[in-house]
């Protein structure tokens, strides 16, 4: 593996590792699957989700929502939130830099993720900015959203810890 | 509105009724008011038959009896009275119970502590820690031993983590007949509070009552606050001491435990202002130690004078205005902003998942023990301090500074938040049809009339329970002075306790206690679901008993709100579902409260007016009841449908 290969990889793995170290996570462990780093990441909901750096200049979510084309909206919805990112309806110290990066929704039909290309090379930007989408997303894009049920049918919300009374 | 009316026959009825009459209310004429005794009357019945609920003369004369402390002359003093005297010297600021533990609590109430007796041992238990979220004061719940104390355990469990400082007291039969079940109601209590007290004891040894008491106050009064159980055989209470030397460590309350506050060091403290001058977007986590330690002065000069953004959390909230321009208590579009979070008080600490704030966020804490830091939550600096003394060291050392695009994210994010409800409002009322109340209309109707209209935005203590209502309720219940508003499920989700807790905020209230004094006697909101009055609504009597300026507004869905959970599962449907339109009203009126049913936002705004007036002069509570649909619930059938949004902000129930 040449060395500038190894260098993102190394830089990848170490910005992951230090956002688990702050407590980002539940849980991450890291495989090469065809040379490719795979990250296996315990997050939210206690689900497994799966970072891939694909060609080194790919990051992919994959599995971040499931099936939210059963929910009205829902895909369009996310889609707006997605690409609020890198418009100017974000403030500018959460806006992802398009010259630097550029963002997109993945979707396969049963899940739906998220997709960047790194365009200058700043990989540990990339990370940084796909977490903070993806930390959005649980954080701001579902629970302000008409998707209790969603939670509660698709992401394994336990309602006996969150109870409608 | 069908009915506004009161089933009590004491003295004030006469004037009700008449007030109730000639309340103008548009597009409703005082027929649509019907008292209750008229109702029953129209039912067929002999009206002379039928005796009114009133209060007893000797409530009111036992009440104003004169204080009575023990002696150690004569036959000397029990151990229950030397124990009330302790209480009495603590300033222990109220007593809550059912019977039971009689030597005790008897005794309690003899001392001329403020004492109430209610109909169950947990929604008294409840009471008292409504009590003190409102005041921030130690206060005891008491109960009798086996069942009564066993009632308590939920309200105890929703005191600890709320951080309470709670003395339970119960009564547990005699040493000498210890596991002998010679008598009823035996039980080992201690264990059953594990995990959920902070300090426990069955005191065994009757000469040492004073020193087990100055072990229940230290507990209460020093670190994070929590429930302290005491449970007392009868030996213990009813033992007899004619000599203070009878008593093993008989100290006063300054030898026994001390005032002392953990302080930080200056070089700490330096650290912290450093951190925040090098921050672009700090923000303040304030829960609540920062109000039960009384930091909510030295707080606001702290972020007035850095322009620090505050989030308030906590079971107790108003120590930082929701309204202030630097609260982001509503602005949550603004969270995940902040590169740096400062959390004081903040004894329910969550994880990075649980809060809304950015991924690479700093983190400082600031905490009375050293044992919780670190805990939830990897910090960049932790820091063991009371919550006061810390804030008032850093407002001395921080330097000012302007903040001008952080104010205007706070600013915009608060308007977002506020045009969105405003839309859930409007839906809602499409949605309701005139017919149906949803709760963001009951919501934005209760802003209204307390906090956007003739009355002080300051004065009315509301508290709020009801998860099908989190979304859209919270956000209209304000609070800006200290101990303005309680979340009643705050991390416990304990259904059944927004009438008990408002029945001891209102305690609190009417006696102008503590923080309360300002507002004395002015009347308390309680916003509960309707799947709560099983637990809490016969206390209602309690309230009517003591004429306790309550108002409670029950969101009637018909239904548990997890029904929605039954979609892949048709047959378990029926399990979420009660009889349509019950009317909780009527039962309120049968305690001697008054009650209105109300189907619409008109109906709702006079139901409020007529409330507010009985409970301010005349000390009537009331309940009305709201009836909302239970697809209300459904975001896919009314959309936004229920949710409940992740903390920190001003509906933040877990932590």
């Amino acid at each position: 593996m040449k060395d500038d290969i190894k260098l993102i990889h190394k830089t990848v793995h170490d910005s992951l590792e230090e956002y688990g170290k702050r407590g980002l996570f539940n849980g991450i462990r890291g495989i090469y699957v065809n040379g490719n780093p795979e990250y296996h990441i315990n997050w939210h909901y206690h689900r497994e989700i799966i970072l891939r750096l694909i060609d080194n200049d790919r990051l992919i979510v994959e599995n971040i929502l499931p099936n939210i084309h059963h929910y009205r909206n829902m895909e369009n919805n996310f889609r707006k939130f997605v690409d609020k990112f890198s418009s100017a309806d974000m403030v500018a110290h959460r806006r992802i830099d398009r010259e630097k990066l550029s963002i997109a929704v993945k979707d396969n039909g049963e899940n739906t993720g998220i997709e960047c290309r790194v365009i200058d090379e700043d990989i540990r930007y990339a990370i940084s900015s796909i977490l903070d989408v993806v930390h959005s997303i649980f954080l701001e894009f579902i629970p302000d959203g008409p998707y209790y049920e969603y939670q509660v049918q698709e992401l394994g919300l336990d309602q006996d810890s969150i109870r409608l009374g | 509105m069908e009915s506004i009316g009161a089933g009590r026959g004491d003295g004030v009825e006469a004037s009700r009724r008449d007030f109730v009459k000639v309340l103008p209310i548009a597009g409703l004429g005082a027929a649509a008011y019907v008292n209750s005794a008229s109702a029953q009357t129209a039912a067929g019945s002999d009206a002379s038959s039928i005796l009114s609920i009133k209060i007893p003369r000797e409530i009111t004369e036992s009440q104003a009896a004169p204080v009575n402390m023990g002696s150690y002359e004569g036959r000397g003093q029990t151990g229950a009275q030397i124990f009330a005297a302790t209480c009495k010297n603590e300033n222990l600021a109220a007593m809550f119970c059912a019977p039971g533990n009689y030597a005790i609590v008897n005794e309690i109430a003899e001392a001329g502590i403020l004492s109430y007796g209610g109909r169950s041992e947990g929604a008294m238990a409840m009471a008292a820690d409504g009590f003190s979220r409102a005041t921030g004061e130690a206060v005891a719940c008491s109960g009798t031993e086996g069942p009564g104390f066993t009632h308590m355990i939920q309200a105890i469990h929703a005191a600890s983590v709320a951080s309470t400082p709670l003395l339970v007291l119960a009564s547990n039969v005699s040493l000498a007949q210890e596991d002998t079940f010679s008598s009823i109601q035996y039980l080992e209590q201690q264990p059953l509070t594990t995990g959920i007290k902070k300090y426990g004891k069955r005191i065994t040894a009757p000469n040492r009552i004073q020193e087990y008491a100055g072990y229940a106050f230290r507990n209460l009064k020093s670190g994070v606050p929590g429930p302290v159980h005491l449970d007392f055989p009868a030996e213990v209470a009813l033992g007899r001491f004619t000599s203070p030397s009878n008593l093993t460590m008989n100290y006063d309350k300054s030898k026994y435990r001390s005032e002392t506050r953990p302080s930080p060091s200056s070089k700490d403290v330096e650290r912290v202002a450093d951190m925040i001058l090098k921050a672009e977007r700090p923000l303040i986590i304030a829960g609540v130690g920062v109000f039960q330690q009384k930091g909510w002065d030295a707080l606001l000069r702290v972020a007035e004078k850095n322009e620090i953004g505050v989030c308030q959390t906590g079971p107790s909230r108003g120590h930082f205005a929701d309204d202030h321009r630097l609260s982001l208590s509503i602005a949550r579009g603004a969270l995940m902003s902040a590169d740096l979070v400062v959390f004081i008080g903040q004894y329910m600490m969550p994880t990075k998942l649980d809060y809304r704030l950015a991924t690479d966020i700093k983190t400082i804490r600031v905490h009375p023990t050293q044992e919780d830091l670190g805990r939830n939550w990897p910090l960049d600096l932790g820091i063991v301090s009371d919550e006061r003394v810390f804030l008032e060291m850093l407002a001395d050392i921080l330097p000012s500074r302007k903040r001008p695009q952080w104010v205007n994210e706070i600013a915009s994010a608060r308007k977002e938040a506020l045009d969105q409800i405003d839309g859930w409002y409007k839906l809602g009322l499409q949605y309701g049809e005139n017919q149906y109340l949803h709760p963001a209309v009951i919501g934005k109707e209760m802003y209204d009339f307390f906090y956007n209209g003739g009355v002080d935005p300051k004065q009315t203590i509301a508290l709020w329970g009801g998860l099908t209502s989190v979304r859209f309720v919270p956000t209209y219940l304000r609070s800006s002075r200290p101990g303005q508003n309680i979340c009643s499920y705050y991390q416990s989700g304990t259904i059944g306790t927004e009438i008990p807790h408002g029945i001891g905020c209102a305690a609190a209230v009417k006696e102008g206690v503590g923080i309360q004094g300002a507002y004395k006697g002015a009347p308390v909101l309680s916003y509960a679901s309707d799947a709560s009055m099983a637990y809490g609504l016969v206390e209602l009597e309690t309230a009517a008993k003591y004429r306790l300026p309550l108002i409670t507004v029950v969101y009637n869905n018909d239904c548990w709100g997890t029904w929605t959970s039954t979609d892949p599962t048709p047959r378990a449907l029926h399990m979420y579902l009660f009889q349509e339109n019950i009317r909780y009203d009527k039962m309120a009126e049968g305690l001697g409260c008054a009650g209105a049913y109300v189907r619409n936002p008109e109906e709702l705004r006079a139901a409020l007016q007529v409330a507010y007036d009985l409970a301010a002069r005349e000390q009537v509570p009331t309940l009305i009841n709201c009836q909302g649909r239970k697809e209300f619930t459904s975001a896919g059938l009314y959309p936004p449908g229920a949710s409940i949004p992740p903390a920190p902000n001003i509906s933040g129930i877990s932590h």
